[in-house]
């Protein structure tokens, strides 16, 4: 009988606290009903045979203790897609962070190699990685629990509220939404970064593209609010698509004015490993006004579609 | 079709109706062992892995009371339905049927 012991301490270990005592007891009562009936049905096997396949039959302590007590996700299957969305956004947003803290830092020291660069950035990204997945996760747990004892509500829910869409691309991918705030999230956390950053940099904003940026801060906060409401309302109505127009036309302008700015860092060495610090300030002209490209075609679709609502 | 995939719809298949068979055979008191007998009995073998943990999910929802008692030098657990489970017994085998009733001209097609 040590194996019988040795089995269902094995299960209570897998159990929760509170029904450890409990389940134990009657699993050991069905075990020893069982071996009864073994003996019974073949007399000749040994007691250690006849436990073997009765155990052999109740499954791996940890199966059977899943089945008295099916574990809980944490996070709820309905939950599921916003919370892979929203994971993958920040954890974006943390990799760019890092490599422009990274390449900050790159440029300010001109002893600094690749590899440095490299491990500085992969030990930045993990250190944020894994503090974001543990608060987004506790966050969707939460909501999922919130939403548990709110599944009345849902129920209550009108059919008639259903969009009536005529047309097919008014519907709103959450890969588009996600993309847009992640874009709104990661440029605001840029433009502040000299406050909440790390203080000591030898490369820094000029006075004028730091000016300028921080006065865009607004504009920012109002694609943020543009996503939101997109990911409440996941289609483009008139009054939506309106917004996004306005919000791309001075997304556009504002991009143009700081592509104009120059210089647009202060403090970066003449020469740099890879590139000379003129060449540094044209290659950011040349990436903003592409940047400027993609809120361009977006005006020229919105202006497009808005007749056709 | 694979063999794990037949397995797989097997056993969605068989979760449902046999939460109505133990529902059924608790009308009168068993303990875990004599309750897999009866079903067996009855032609629905059910592992004693995936019975035991059944009846105390059922139990814990309130269908059905249980008491430890004294038999031939043993303790076990007897479960037998409750007014909620016989309540919701009745509506089961209402919609059993009522599926049942459906399902066969279908599946002679």
């Amino acid at each position: 009988m040590d194996l019988l012991e040795r089995y269902l301490a094995a299960v209570q270990q897998e159990l929760p606290k509170e029904k450890q005592q409990d389940v134990i007891r009657e699993l050991k009562a069905n075990i020893l009903d069982q071996l009864d009936a073994q003996q019974a049905q073949a007399p000749a096997q040994s007691d250690e045979e006849h436990l073997l396949q009765v155990l052999r039959e109740l499954g791996p302590p940890k199966q059977i203790a899943y089945q008295f007590h099916p574990p809980q996700p944490l996070i709820r299957a309905e939950l599921m897609p916003l919370f892979r969305f929203t994971l993958f956004m920040v954890l974006g947003i943390i990799f760019l962070i890092n490599l422009v803290q990274s390449t900050l830092l790159w440029l300010g020291h001109d002893q600094m190699g690749l590899l440095l660069l490299l491990k500085h950035m992969a030990g930045g990204f993990i250190r944020d990685a894994v503090f974001a997945f543990t608060a987004i996760t506790l966050g969707f747990w939460a909501i999922g629990q919130e939403q548990k004892t709110h599944c009345a509500a849902q129920k209550k829910w009108n059919p008639l509220q259903l969009p009536q869409l005529n047309q097919s691309w008014q519907r709103i991918e959450m890969g588009d939404i996600f993309t847009d705030l992640a874009s709104y999230l990661f440029l605001l956390m840029l433009i502040w970064y000299p406050v909440w950053g790390e203080a000591a940099m030898s490369v820094e904003l000029s006075m004028s593209s730091r000016f300028l940026l921080q006065a865009f801060s607004p504009l920012l906060l109002l694609g943020i609010a543009v996503s939101l409401w997109q990911l409440k309302q996941r289609y483009w109505t008139a009054a939506l698509l309106k917004c996004n127009l306005l919000l791309n036309v001075l997304l556009v302008s504002a991009i143009l004015m700081l592509a104009w700015v120059s210089p647009f860092f202060i403090g970066v060495p003449e020469q740099l490993p890879w590139m000379t610090a003129e060449q540094l300030e044209r290659s950011i002209t040349i990436s903003l006004l592409i940047i400027a490209l993609f809120p361009g075609w977006e005006i020229i679709r919105d202006w497009r579609r808005l007749p056709r609502l | 079709m694979t063999t794990a995939q037949l397995d797989k719809m097997r056993l969605e298949l068989r979760r449902g109706v046999l939460v109505l068979a133990v529902l059924s055979s608790l009308k009168a008191p068993h303990y875990g062992y004599s309750l897999r007998k009866q079903l067996q009995d009855a032609g629905i073998d059910i592992d004693e892995g995936t019975l035991y943990p059944l009846v105390r999910r059922l139990a814990d929802q309130g269908l059905l009371d249980s008491e430890w008692r004294q038999g031939e030098g043993r303790e076990r657990r007897y479960y037998q339905l409750s007014e909620v489970g016989s309540s919701l017994l009745a509506q089961l085998t209402q919609e059993w049927q009522q599926l049942n009733k459906a399902l066969g001209p279908l599946l002679e097609h």
